[in-house]
């Protein structure tokens, strides 16, 4: 009796608000996937993704797309763990100034930031007036619509997120944990690489997840950053579908994309460490 | 000269705000002194000063002569165990006890005859492999004091070890941390806020309050004549009366109790004529049905059986006092009845002229 | 100490990349220059002027506003009974909804609004202005979900099991103790749902339509015709008004730790 009363209470929770997202996500997502797989005759076929693959251009643009997402993973790292180590160590007044200053960049509007890059690395930007100044060139370099430009763009998006994982992570581990290792003589480093860096590989693989895939979907960056010339998986989604009304060819870059979110989604959980 | 000194200690969280001010404790070798007193007093900040997590802003720490202020806490060869146990979750019970050898350089066969050696010696043979997640709690206990005795420290320092394990295994451990002392000869300094841990394992101990050493001694003359409303408080006497010395002879005081008097040792400070303060613990008096020598009249007001012993409120003209009796059955109900003072079951203390 | 002098550059130079490009985009919007350069030549408060003039960013402002309000609420309205059902109960299907429910911040919000508006065309004569508001009340429901869930964890269910052996109905208690207790949780997700919807650019570029554009899309558009800084001064007036909210809602209610 009180299991049908309390079946009927969630069922009460959960049925508009599952009704409204079967509508209006899976189903449409399952249109698209669905659409991929199917000739026009309705058999089964894989020939849209050999297709896909077979284009060099396609590829390439499939392969720059990951390894971007590498690159930024990896310098995210590399900024962000000093970073998290100082803010996890910070009084509670520094800590919460520091916190609200990282977030900002996911917080603000993505195109005022990318714009912001435009500024810096444009023709007549920070740098290269900055170098024509000092008389290193003559004619401004060409740092924006490059894959750099693309990097730095997503990075310092990016950035916060890995940051703010490894803080979770490291606020975790007890202060106690480093000062016995201090007490047992071990050193600074050796503190931070034997203890701190083994008990925060959660939060570092986490961050890299949220790195990494939010590095190959993005769009304002690539789009504002690369432009037309250097194109990665959704700009290119955009240009078959909005330019090109390519939508076949729209709809596999899509899956394409969807497929290698999940696939990373899934390898990234499998690495994370299960501490007792 | 002793084997740990610190001297003129000043120390604290912020600037202004020392929590310990010329602050001042010696230690010799092979004593076990326990730092007692309440969550706040300093005994924390004592224990962090000296394994060197907390810089003092004055004075010295002097360890078998050798200047250890400025020294950073790897290079003290303190031995440290945490009220947490702080244990590496990721390392197995072995590599935590290892890991101080491991720092210090130590060939690997040495580690391992030195580790198997303390895993035994605190009765942890066979869980060497097991992770601290899948250790009971006196099980991590014992694991962190392998741990920081494994380097030979020349001083082990335990804040609160105990505190997070169930009373049994509590009354256990404090006897095998003294055994173990005993055994190796270690100097300890032992941090807690539990008279009775503090009394059943110290050589000597301080009792602190408010960044202050309050009284310093063995257990037993702590127990028996603590020296300040605080000390005796924190040891047990919860009972007090304001009184006065009315007279004085060559073996007793006897002083007043309201419109009574009763007697008691002799105090040398105390005067005829002083104002002082009594003190005396629920269980130190003993309730009767009529008049007896050194007692005063009151009334009980609550019974409460607590199983082996009876708490009772008596309500006299000074007040309302708890008494405890040993025994099998309440032996009073709410009833008029006579307090009784054994010998010595008072102690006084000289009230500052007001 | 050198380790920490180390650290301290190290940190500043982290944070000058987080947000020196903000403060120069702030400079930039003075400059008086048609041209966008850097540093700006000339002092000018003209762009500013200018960015209130312009049409199209007033009307994208106010559809942004509508549909980030729209459907922060209705995230907000349909993502409490889910993290109520997901903490409270136990029940078969569970894991599909968690699954289910915060699938949308995993799928690419690109590939999202691309489904969407395939999808959409389907139903013909869909406003413009509603395919949006559902489009971005999909993609907020995960957070909703998420900060409201991990609030309800850390409340106590005993209070409102006594709430409810005093008498109140499961509902009257939600509304009337649970409710001001998680209200913390509740306005982060609001504040952050209300800034992703505002802020979002994947699903919108698919949704918008002739006449029904929100600001962030407008603003790319914009960029592709005009290198002028009208694009600095509006970005600078989003910064300054994201920097006032992220730095109010860290002190009062801790936005960070929700992000």
């Amino acid at each position: 009796m009180r299991q049908i009363h309390q079946n009927r209470t969630i069922l009460f929770l959960v049925f508009i608000p599952l009704i409204f997202i079967v509508i209006f996500f899976l189903v449409p997502l399952f249109f698209v996937l669905i659409e991929s797989f199917y000739s026009k005759a309705g058999r089964f076929t894989l020939i849209r993704y050999i297709n896909f693959f077979m284009d060099s251009r396609n590829l390439f643009i499939y392969l720059r797309t990951l390894k971007l997402g590498l690159i930024v993973t990896i310098f995210a790292v590399i900024l962000g763990y000093p970073t998290a180590y100082v803010i996890s160590n910070a009084k509670a007044g520094r800590r919460s100034l520091l916190m609200s200053v990282v977030i900002l960049p996911l917080m603000t509007s993505p195109v005022a930031r990318t714009y912001a890059w435009l500024i810096i690395l444009g023709r007549f930007g920070l740098i290269n007036q900055s170098l024509k100044a000092m008389n290193l060139i003559k004619t401004p370099l060409r740092l924006i619509y490059t894959e750099n430009a693309i990097i730095v763009g997503l990075l310092q998006l990016f950035l916060p997120l890995m940051i703010l994982s490894l803080v979770s992570a490291m606020e975790n581990i007890p202060d106690d944990l480093e000062e016995a290792a201090r007490s047992l003589g071990a050193g600074w480093l050796k503190g931070v690489l034997l203890i701190i860096f083994p008990l925060s590989m959660d939060g570092l693989i986490l961050g890299a997840t949220l790195v990494f895939t939010g590095s190959i979907t993005a769009y304002v960056t690539p789009a504002i950053l690369g432009g037309t010339r250097v194109l990665t998986l959704s700009t290119l989604l955009r240009q078959k579908s909005l330019v090109l009304m390519d939508w076949e060819g729209a709809t596999i870059v899509a899956v394409v994309m969807v497929l290698t979110t999940l696939i990373l989604y899934i390898l990234l959980r499998k690495l994370r460490p299960k501490l007792i | 000269m002793p084997y740990l000194e610190l001297k003129n200690i000043e120390a604290g969280y912020q600037k202004n705000k020392p929590i310990l001010k010329n602050f001042n404790l010696s230690l010799e070798k092979g004593e076990l002194v326990s730092i007692l007193g309440p969550s706040g007093c300093g005994k924390t900040t004592t224990l962090r000063t000296i394994a060197g997590f907390m810089a003092p802003s004055r004075g010295s720490i002097i360890i078998n002569g050798i200047d250890y202020t400025n020294k950073p806490p790897n290079k003290r060869n303190i031995g440290l165990v945490f009220q947490s146990y702080a244990l590496f979750p990721h390392f197995t019970v072995f590599n935590n006890v290892a890991f101080g050898l491991k720092m210090r350089k130590t060939p690997n066969d040495v580690i391992k005859k030195k580790v198997d050696h303390l895993i035994d010696m605190v009765g942890l043979n066979g869980l060497e492999d097991r992770l601290p997640g899948q250790l009971s709690g006196g099980q991590r206990q014992r694991v962190a004091l392998a741990r920081a005795m494994v380097i030979e420290p020349s001083l082990l320092l335990l804040d609160e070890p105990l505190s997070n394990l169930d009373a049994r295994l509590r009354i256990n451990m404090r006897s095998e941390i003294r055994k173990l002392q005993k055994k190796v000869g270690i100097s300890m300094l032992y941090v807690t806020h539990d008279q009775a841990e503090a009394l059943s394992l110290s050589d000597r101990i301080i009792v602190l309050h408010s960044g202050k050493i309050e009284q310093e001694g063995t257990p037993e003359n702590i127990y028996a004549r603590p020296s300040s409303p605080f000390v005796a408080k924190f040891m047990g006497f919860e009972n007090n009366f304001d009184s006065e010395a009315a007279e004085i002879d060559e073996k007793n005081i006897v002083i007043k109790a309201g419109s009574e008097f009763v007697k008691t040792e002799l105090y040398p400070n105390i005067k005829k004529g002083d104002k002082i303060s009594a003190f005396f613990r629920p269980d130190g008096v003993a309730l009767a049905l009529k008049k007896t020598e050194n007692s005063i009249k009151g009334k009980v007001k609550t019974v409460t059986f607590q199983g082996g012993n009876t708490q009772y409120f008596v309500q006299t003209e000074l007040g309302e006092f708890s008494v405890v009796i040993y025994e099998k059955h309440p032996s009073f109900s709410e009833q008029p009845v006579y307090l009784e003072f054994p010998e010595g079951s008072i102690i006084l203390k000289r009230r500052e002229a007001e | 100490m050198k380790k920490s002098t180390a650290l301290l550059i190290f940190i500043i130079l982290v944070y000058t990349f987080l947000i020196g490009p903000f403060l120069i985009i702030f400079l930039a919007s003075f400059g008086s220059e048609e041209l966008m350069t850097f540093p700006p030549k000339g002092f000018s408060l003209k762009w500013f002027h200018k960015v209130f003039t312009i049409v199209m960013f007033r009307d994208a402002f106010w559809s942004s506003l509508k549909i980030a309000l729209g459907s922060t609420a209705s995230a907000l309205i349909l993502g409490a009974p889910i993290a109520y059902a997901l903490v409270r109960f136990k029940f078969p299907g569970q894991n599909f909804i968690e699954v289910i429910f915060s699938s949308p911040a995993i799928i690419p919000g690109l590939v999202i609004g691309f489904a969407l508006l395939r999808f959409f065309v389907l139903l013909t004569n869909l406003p413009i202005l509603l395919g949006l508001y559902i489009g971005h009340t999909a993609i907020l429901l995960p957070y909703t979900v998420r900060v409201i869930s991990s609030s309800l964890r850390n409340f106590d269910i005993s209070i409102e099991e006594a709430a409810v052996s005093l008498g109140a109905s499961r509902l009257k208690s939600f509304f009337i103790v649970i409710l001001p207790s998680i209200k913390t949780g509740v306005v982060a997700s609001f504040i952050l749902a209300f800034i992703t919807s505002f802020n979002n650019v994947p699903v919108s570029l698919f949704l918008t339509g002739p006449g029904v554009a929100t600001l962030p899309i407008q603003m790319l558009v914009y960029m592709e015709y005009y290198f002028d800084p009208t694009i600095a001064a509006l970005s600078s007036i989003l910064i300054v008004f994201t920097v006032f909210i992220v730095q109010s809602a860290e002190k009062l209610i801790g936005i960070s730790k929700y992000v």
